[in-house]
């Protein structure tokens, strides 16, 4: 049986104060990021004369949205003001969960999965499996960008009875698991996953709509084919997902410069190169983009670390 | 990687190639209904344009095959993997279900995939 959901106007109807405009924001971060971004900024001015909680919500729920907009310097400060607030319980395990994507964000491993430890704890200690299997999803991104698909798989495949009826966060598991048996060349089961999950992903909107064609790009370049990748890297630029777009360049990148296509591999290095370097970004680090971000550094001389660059989590430019 | 890819993409293309060819409805017929003209099927089976994975989809619906049928055919590991993937498979949709997907919908296309699994087996 198929969960009806409240229609946009419904839910923002509902909206009553501060606390409900930052949950009516957070809801529209798949469908529309921009939108996420705007409510976010007005919840926060809403929350001015609101309980300091309410406040901390705001400003943590506004430093996500900029992050999802690929604004990662504004984030840190949005988010180092909701520290202020001293969020806690509830409120402070999803500020550690947004804080932890902001690091994945940045290629920052090591403190993503610190602050997801920390978040997971916390759930543990509030009792709530539903929070620790979020926190499992997004480790399971961190063993991914670590290079680790195999493993990532694994956690997904554990946290699954875990996530019940959060169809976003289902969503999310079904992403990265599939994101795995791509980089771990299980092709045939990679479009197993595909068919059999459509009305999943096809459900999460314009940001899963674009996430398949990225997978999809992936598996076509892996029988021949950079078109398709090259067109996602164009949507997701025109769209201002700066990030996005330079790390589908990089994966443009990869396979030119293991096909010997030399153009096509200066072209999205070029691309990708000071995006990158000026959102703050270290060296993407799946195995693949590792090699891609290695011939980055040795042909084009970006300068990129394999730790992320302090003081220099800038937004990118206008 | 690069011939490996190269390699998998033009035995796919031979492999669709002749599954058109050995299609009932003639070459023609089949890009007609896929909406594509006739030199553009022609080009793709030639490996002269890419085939996109939307586009071996399509072909692949119109064929009645499965793309994993095509895939497993011709990658070996990938045929031993997908073999053990069908209980993996299970496990996501009964999360699925779980979350209050249309089960028997998902079901049908896991048959669908698991048929395809037992077929290339033997």
């Amino acid at each position: 049986m198929k969960r009806a959901k409240p229609t946009t106007a419904r839910r923002l109807a509902s909206v009553r104060d501060a606390a409900d405009l930052v949950r009516y924001s957070y809801g529209l971060r798949h469908q529309d990021p921009r939108s996420y971004l705007d409510t976010a900024k007005v919840a926060v001015i809403a929350s001015r004369t609101s309980p300091a909680t309410v406040q901390a919500q705001a400003w943590s729920n506004m430093g996500n949205a900029l992050r999802i907009c690929g604004r990662l310097g504004p984030a840190r400060r949005a988010l180092e003001i909701a520290d202020g607030f001293n969020p806690e319980g509830d409120c402070l395990a999803r500020h550690l969960r947004f804080r932890a994507s902001w690091h994945l964000a940045r290629h920052d491993l090591a403190a993503a999965a610190e602050t997801l430890r920390e978040a997971a704890e916390l759930y543990l200690r509030l009792g709530d499996p539903k929070g620790t299997a979020t926190c499992n999803v997004k480790y399971a991104i961190v063993l991914a960008y670590r290079g680790e698909p195999a493993a990532a798989y694994e956690v997904i495949r554990r946290t699954l009875p875990a996530i019940g009826d959060d169809r976003d966060l289902l969503r999310a598991a079904w992403d990265i698991a599939l994101f795995a048996l791509i980089e771990e060349d299980r092709l045939a089961d990679a479009f197993a996953l595909l068919l059999v999950g459509q009305e999943v992903f096809y459900e999460g909107g314009e940001a899963y709509r674009l996430k398949i064609r990225w997978a999809e790009g992936l598996l076509s370049a892996r029988m021949g084919s950079l078109s398709m990748l090259e067109g996602l890297r164009d949507e997701y630029a025109s769209n201002g997902q700066v990030l996005e777009a330079a790390q589908v360049a990089i994966d443009i990148a990869r396979f030119a410069a293991l096909r010997g296509q030399q153009e096509e591999f200066s072209v999205n290095a070029s691309y990708a190169g000071p995006i990158l370097a000026s959102l703050g970004v270290s060296v993407p680090s799946t195995a693949g983009q590792l090699d891609a971000a290695r011939l980055l550094l040795r042909l084009q001389g970006f300068g990129f670390t394999q730790g992320a660059p302090s003081g220099s989590t800038q937004a990118p430019p206008s | 990687m690069p011939e490996r890819a190269h390699a998998q993409a033009v035995e796919l293309t031979n492999r669709l190639a002749k599954l058109v060819e050995e299609s009932e409805p003639a070459q023609a017929a089949v890009a007609a209904d896929l909406g594509w003209s006739r030199s553009h099927l022609s080009n793709v089976l030639r490996y002269r344009q890419p085939l996109k994975v939307s586009e071996l989809f399509a072909l692949c619906d119109r064929l009645g095959i499965g793309p994993t049928d095509l895939i497993s055919q011709k990658v070996a590991p990938a045929r031993q993997a997908t073999a053990s993937f069908q209980g993996e498979l299970e496990e996501f949709i009964q999360a699925a279900a779980r979350a209050g997907y249309n089960e028997e919908i998902l079901r049908r296309i896991m048959d669908l995939v698991t048929q395809l699994g037992r077929k290339d087996a033997r």
